[in-house]
């Protein structure tokens, strides 16, 4: 016979790794997102390009089907590089953009708004784990839309298409993970600096949009006004492009050296972490 | 009973918000000096203050601040200061700045307005950063800050809603004083706080609220003779204890002696508190105890905090 | 109203009961003294300094605390605050050193042991009670099995077991207290840091809250550090304080040496038979009465009195005075220094040096 009494008990368990905190921001953070319906439905239609660029290239290499249809293939499927860059260019550009909007700005916020920094930085976690456990969200996320179809569609067509075809563009795989990469960056770091300034996240949101297409549009504007490739140094959207293009050696939609698309997006990167470090501070120096 | 213009009068009042209850069928009168007022969250006691204050209207029922009601705002509210639990102030402004438009707003002219900032902001101790924005200032200030607006128009009564939250220990010691002084003065001072035992120092009667009713008001002390079905319980602390607790069980009145497991400390409960005491102190002198201590476990704001009040037991 | 020590449940006989100071701190209820560690010091400050916004807040302080259970203390101002917010880690040293638990504060690692529970409100709106102290857990280190186990555990603990299903934004002020000691509690630190535990709180909550704080000092398992304003919660619960003024050490002392019992300094509550038109309150009497005998008397109200005994008097001799004069003396004590005695006397420069500084 035994009576339990209820009282206090210190923990002498095993404990996890510090790697393992930062998952478990990111575990949290990713089950918080995924309750909402519409964000998984939205979530799902972010695949569908990649779906259908698939099903072209599969048809594409299986005549029989097209030839019934009677669709003049060497004409419309022109598989080559620029069929990838075009693929990461528009759809996934835009749907990346999308996903860090709906996602980004409220990463930080909810933890802000309530003072629970000091909950987070009074643990063994530095400002530092906690940037990392919300940005690997945001960086897994956009990389299933952006390089990882890209690459695999990259593969599959060199395993369905023409022999030493890939031989010959092996750079494009390359150039597709470390420019996407440089895109992700860019827009969960921005994401995350206006999450941590913004405290309504439909505020941040919006301005995350305009600030993005703004720049777009003002670096259009300009270009049609000024000429020369001057007005796309601000925008992020024309780096990118500037950026798959050259690393992919194809022709360059803008003619700006690549060198200032690498800076708009290392600019805009720094800022947007020097701007979150200065935001997650448990306490503020009076 | 009418009192003329020196008591604050309620008579039969309830509030209601829609379905919800604030206070239901109180009926008080609060004389000068200090009045505490205690209570568990949401027993009423804000509902109360703010009927007191004027700025609610009873749903039934009528209340009379030194003659006047809130029908007569411009008057009533001279008459009144009040410290509220949550902070508001406006923006960019500095604590004298502060004060000065409160009285203004009073219909002081702007040399009276100044003078009274002055000798508010002195009795608050808060002097030396009068002219600092309130933005800046610490939860002990902004406290400070409150009770100076509650005081610096001269009210002659001030209903405070925990008005020693956030200070320190000397603050808190400097503001009782200056409660004490204010009672002094003729003032009505309603003071609720969740601190008992500071209530019991300074009050000298006390309101106890228990979901919307008023469950007992008057001087502690009272009030524990009142409570006619709990025999009063003492301490009782010596070397003798032993022996103590066993002639202390003879006397009549006594219910219950028990010895702590210390074998100095003896608590007998009693239904004649006055009889056993005579009687105990006639036992002092005829034997050779040494008696260390004899405290009323009873006769305090959290013990008929705990009868009347609350179920569970509350720390002394 | 139950008195003989035995509260929630847990047999603990050598905590004081409400109502009795003892002189002698409790022992540790059930604890090996030995690994008990009083001897190993919870903090050490080496000449630590800490300068916020060009102002020196923190002036080389330098001490080593022990204990089970200490008190915080300070005017406002006086780097309280800081000086906790240093220890975790929040603001840099300017100079100097701290070391918490043996290690260095400026080790990541030394954050697994410690608890901290905010002054002010801190949660992630949107999640369940026991979600968030859950994810808590398992920011500490906790495998997400034992976390979630915790988590229900700790809730039941803190006596919110019912709410733990609830949002925490939709919480009360005194759930939200108990929520934030939960998520301090929740991975068994060593210690725990508490800001104004019990702010807000009612006075049942408030007992709650404090019987807590006494059962984990009890237990052994962790040490308590309260910063708080309100001298008697922490009277209660503490055995050493540490105050500051100014930036400095005021003062780090044991309570329970430092209260010293004043033999001929008595507190006496009395109550006289009512006083008859044509004679005088019999508690004037028994005040003018012992004023002839060489005391020194001070009349706080009609009840209560302080007395400064001579040395040809006795206690005995009060008593005798009363019965004649049928006053009853329904309150005696002893004077001793309360922690805010001690509190004034540090505010006054009083400087006392304590074991260890």
């Amino acid at each position: 016979m035994a009576v339990y009494e209820r009282s206090y008990h210190g923990y002498d368990g095993e404990l996890t790794g510090t790697g393992n905190r930062i998952l478990v921001i990111s575990k949290f953070a990713t089950r918080e997102l995924f309750r909402s319906r519409m964000f998984c439905a939205f979530f799902a239609i972010c695949f569908v390009p990649s779906v259908s660029f698939l099903i072209a290239i599969y048809l594409r290499y299986n005549l029989e089907m097209l030839t019934e249809l009677q669709i003049p293939i060497d004409e419309i499927f022109i598989i080559d590089a620029g069929f990838f860059i075009n693929f990461l260019q528009y759809p996934q550009a835009s749907l990346s953009f999308l996903l860090a909007l709906v996602v980004g700005p409220g990463m930080i916020s909810p933890d802000l708004r309530d003072n629970a920094m000091p909950l987070y930085l009074s643990r063994a976690l530095t400002k530092t784990d906690y940037l990392l456990g919300k940005l690997l969200v945001l960086v897994v996320l956009l990389s299933l839309i952006t390089w990882v179809p890209a690459v695999l569609l990259f593969f599959i067509h060199a395993y369905l298409g023409p022999e030493g075809w890939l031989v010959d563009n092996l750079q494009l795989p390359f150039a597709f993970i470390v420019t996407s990469f440089a895109w992700i960056f860019t827009l969960s770091l921005t994401a995350l600096a206006l999450s941590a300034w913004i405290k309504w996240k439909q505020v941040a949101q919006i301005t995350f949009f305009g600030f993005f297409v703004m720049s777009s549009a003002l670096g259009e504007a300009v270009r049609e006004i000024f000429g020369g490739w001057l007005g796309s140094a601000f925008s992020a959207f024309d780096s990118y492009a500037v950026l798959i293009s050259y690393a992919a050696n194809e022709p360059v939609p803008i003619s700006m050296p690549p060198s200032v698309a690498i800076m708009n997006m290392l600019v805009l990167s720094a800022l947007a972490t020097a701007l979150i470090f200065q935001r997650i501070r448990a306490k503020e120096v009076a | 009973m009418t009192r003329g213009n020196d008591a604050i009068e309620i008579s039969g009042v309830s509030k209601f918000y829609g379905e919800v209850l604030g206070v239901n069928r109180v009926d008080l009168t609060v004389m000068p000096g200090i009045t505490g007022l205690v209570g568990p969250n949401g027993s009423g006691k804000s509902t109360l203050m703010n009927l007191i204050a004027g700025l609610l209207t009873p749903t039934k029922g009528t209340i009379s601040i030194l003659g006047l009601t809130n029908r007569e705002p411009q008057l009533l509210y001279q008459h009144i200061g009040y410290c509220a639990q949550v902070d508001s102030f406006p923006p960019r402004m500095t604590g004298r700045q502060f004060l000065i438009n409160y009285l203004r707003v009073h219909g002081f002219d702007k040399r009276s307005a100044a003078h009274l900032a002055h000798e508010a902001l002195t009795r608050v101790s808060l002097l030396a950063t009068a002219d600092r924005r309130i933005d800046g200032y610490s939860k002990g200030m902004r406290q400070r800050i409150k009770l100076a607006q509650s005081i610096c128009h001269q009210p002659r009564v001030m209903v405070l809603d925990e008005p020693l939250n956030g200070l320190d220990p000397m603050a808190r010691a400097e503001i009782i004083d200056l409660f004490l002084e204010l009672a002094t003065g003729g003032a009505h001072i309603l003071v609720s706080s969740h601190i008992l035992h500071e209530v019991d120092l300074i009050s000298d009667r006390v309101v106890f609220l228990s979901n919307g009713y008023v469950v007992a008001e008057g001087d502690v002390q009272g009030i524990q003779g009142e409570i006619k079905h709990h025999p009063i319980q003492i301490r009782i602390c010596s070397e003798a204890a032993p022996v103590i607790a066993a002639r202390v069980f003879d006397l009549p009145d006594v219910v219950e002696a028990r010895l702590h497991d210390d074998r100095r400390n003896v608590f007998v409960r009693t239904r004649n508190a006055d009889r056993f005491f005579l009687a105990f102190n006639q036992m002092i002198m005829d034997h050779p105890w040494t008696i260390e201590a004899v405290s009323p476990v009873d006769e305090s704001v959290e013990a008929v905090y705990q009868y009347l009040v609350a179920d569970e037991p509350v720390s002394q | 109203m139950e008195a003989d020590g035995a509260g929630a449940g847990l047999a603990d006989a050598t905590t004081p009961p409400p109502g009795v100071r003892n002189d002698q701190p409790p022992p540790a209820d059930g604890a090996d003294l030995a690994t008990d560690a009083r001897s190993q010091p919870v903090i050490e400050l080496q000449n630590l300094s800490v300068t916020l916004g060009g102002h020196p807040v923190l002036k080389s302080l330098t001490t080593r605390v022990t204990g089970r259970c200490i008190g915080l203390l300070g005017p406002n101002g006086a780097g309280k605050t800081t000086l906790l917010n240093t220890l975790l880690g929040f603001y840099p040293s300017t100079t100097g050193s701290a070391k918490v638990l043996g290690r260095d504060i400026r080790e990541r690692a030394v954050r697994q042991q410690i608890g901290y529970m905010p002054e002010n409100d801190s949660f992630i709106a949107g999640m369940s009670g026991v979600n968030f102290v859950r994810y808590m857990g398992e920011l500490s280190g906790l495998p997400p099995e034992q976390a979630l186990e915790r988590a229900h555990e700790v809730f039941f603990y803190v006596g919110l077991g019912e709410a733990r299903y609830r949002n925490v934004e939709a919480y009360s002020l005194g759930m939200k207290q108990l929520v934030k000691l939960a998520q301090a509690i929740i991975h068994g630190p060593r210690l725990l840091f508490l800001d104004e535990p019990t702010n807000g709180l009612d006075p049942p909550a408030r007992t709650r809250m404090l019987q807590l704080i006494r059962e984990i000092r009890d237990s052994g398992e962790a040490r308590v550090i309260i910063s708080s304003h309100l001298l008697r919660d922490v009277e209660e619960c503490c055995e050493e304080v540490l105050i500051l003024r100014h930036g400095e050490i005021a003062t780090y002392c044991n309570l329970a040496e430092q209260r010293r019992s004043i033999e001929k300094f008595l507190l006496l509550q009395v109550v006289g038979a009512p006083a008859t038109d044509a004679g005088a309150d019999p508690v004037d009497a028994f005040v003018a009465g012992l004023r002839d005998r060489g005391c020194e008397v001070g009349m706080q109200n009609r009840r209560r009195l302080r007395a400064v005994l001579p040395p040809t008097m006795e206690v005995r001799n009060v008593y005798e005075l009363a019965t004649a004069l049928n006053v009853q003396i329904r309150g005696l004590d002893h004077k001793r220094d309360s922690l805010e005695d001690i509190f004034l006397r540090a505010m006054e420069g009083d400087h006392r040096p304590g074991d260890g500084s």
